[in-house]
């Protein structure tokens, strides 16, 4: 009678309904989490990229260079992704378009700008990736522990209603193994919620700098390329 | 680009699963140290439920004396049952010898002997037991266990059972104390369904007032048993 009832043995002695929902909730969670400590991980390195690479794009050095020490790392397996991905999408174009004869600057610009939109969308699918699987652990698992909750209570008083005397001992271990799984889905859905609202703020800072930065790359080519077509007319 | 692979799914993984088992670990602990501290006394208190009955006896045998000897038969049997789970040996010790002091007190009515008989009787019991078993916590444990047994002889001798007293009934209550000894809280944790038995397990209690037995343990040992402890009033040698 000194013994209180351990959370481990009220989940063993749950109805079959209710540890399905707590196995569910449990993966969840555990999910969610990885991807929490994951997505942490991938927005805090895409951001020191960023940063690296604005320094180093903006340091005045030949672009050309730039880019053939990007082909380099590539060369050695290394992923190239974030900003110098956009670089490298937008300069390969530019340079592909610049070599052909009489292109019109315009297009030049324009055919630069739109790979560089493709590689930005590429970036944000990478960036994103998971987050709405967040999205719904956040909004859902509430829900889900609830029903469970439900399920066991429906499950203890009906067990009352065929004994001759109603005790709340009698309901009271079905009572508190139901309420875990109300407590598991919101230990799933809190961090959740929380990290969802916090990513993507971060991943939307991100992509705002990534535009910013296509913005600025596509003024420094058309100035080159109207460059380049003044020296051919002449 | 593989270890960069392993880091970025490996570390996510292990965070994951380490907050989980830290949670239930958190959780299971948190739920369980009311447990251990509660079963580490019973145990010092549950031998004293024993004698607790037998003395409570000694104690109802002096105002009445018909019944001395029905008792001393139904006695041997319950007791073994209660005392089983915790200590064989040091209960069949005591439990013979009670009755027979009662009984050759009941002319003197000494119950100050009776107490310090009882009390020498218990100690010896309860010495003996550690170096039989003769393990690690043997001496805290011996230590302890003398002072729950003074204790427990204590309460005993202030109980008076109401007659509305039953077999089976059982009320825990939950003491606190102060190391001089003092109790300072007597609480019932779960109730017999009996006030006027309820009631007289608190007045025996308060009756002892100052436990001075603890006064010899050392402080760490008093925290650990006696600051707050469970005490369990069981009559089992009743013949209703």
């Amino acid at each position: 009678m000194t013994d209180e009832l351990s959370v481990i043995e009220l989940i063993m002695g749950a109805s079959l309904t209710v540890k399905l929902v707590m196995a569910t909730l449990l993966a969840a969670s555990v999910a969610s989490w990885f991807m929490i400590v994951q997505r942490v991980i991938i927005l805090q390195r895409a951001n020191a990229e960023l940063l690296d690479f604005e320094d180093r794009f903006w340091s005045g050095m030949d672009l050309a260079q730039l880019y053939r020490e990007g082909s380099t790392a590539i060369d050695e397996g290394f992923d190239i992704t974030g900003g110098e991905a956009l670089f490298r999408a937008g300069f390969k174009e530019f340079s592909k378009l610049s070599r052909q004869e009489n292109m019109d600057a315009d297009a030049m610009v324009e055919g630069s700008r739109r790979a560089m939109r493709v590689a930005l969308m590429r970036e944000s699918d990478r960036l994103e990736q998971h987050l709405p699987f967040l999205a719904s652990v956040g909004s859902t698992s509430p829900y889900v522990g609830l029903f469970g909750t439900v399920w066991g209570i429906m499950h203890s008083f009906r067990g009352l209603a065929t004994s001759s005397q109603a005790t709340l001992a009698a309901v009271a271990p079905g009572i508190s193994e139901a309420l875990i799984a109300t407590a598991m889905g919101l230990f799933a859905a809190i961090p959740a919620v929380l990290a969802y609202n916090r990513f993507a703020a971060k991943v939307d800072a991100l992509l705002n700098r990534y535009e910013s930065f296509v913005d600025e790359f596509s003024g420094l080519l058309q100035r080159q390329s109207y460059a380049q077509k003044r020296d051919q007319a002449q | 680009m593989n270890s960069d692979r392993l880091l970025i799914i490996g570390i996510p993984a292990l965070v994951a699963v380490l907050v989980h088992l830290f949670f239930v670990i958190v959780m299971e602990g948190g739920w369980t140290v009311a447990a251990p501290t509660v079963s580490a006394k019973p145990q010092v208190i549950q031998a004293s439920l024993v004698s607790l009955s037998k003395a409570d006896q000694t104690a109802a045998k002096p105002t009445s004396k018909p019944k001395p000897k029905p008792k001393p038969k139904p006695k041997p049997k319950p007791k073994p049952e209660s005392v089983k789970a915790l200590e064989p040996k040091p209960i069949p010790r005591p439990d013979p010898i009670i009755p027979e002091p009662v009984l050759a007190d009941d002319n003197k009515t000494s119950t100050e002997n009776q107490l310090a008989r009882l009390q020498k009787e218990l100690l010896d019991g309860l010495m003996d037991l550690p170096e039989a078993e003769g393990q690690a916590l043997a001496k805290e444990v011996s230590e302890v266990q003398q002072v729950a047994a003074l204790m427990q002889a204590r309460i005993t001798q202030n109980w008076r059972r109401p007659p509305s007293a039953r077999n089976g009934m059982e009320v825990l209550l939950e003491i606190s104390l102060v190391p001089t000894g003092d109790v300072v809280g007597i609480s019932v944790s779960s109730s017999s369904g009996s006030i006027a038995f309820d009631r007289s397990a608190i007045a025996a209690v308060e009756r002892v007032a100052q436990f001075s037995e603890v006064a010899v343990l050392p402080i760490s040992d008093f925290e650990r048993y006696f600051r707050r402890f469970p005490l369990r009033f069981k009559p089992e040698d009743l013949r209703y």
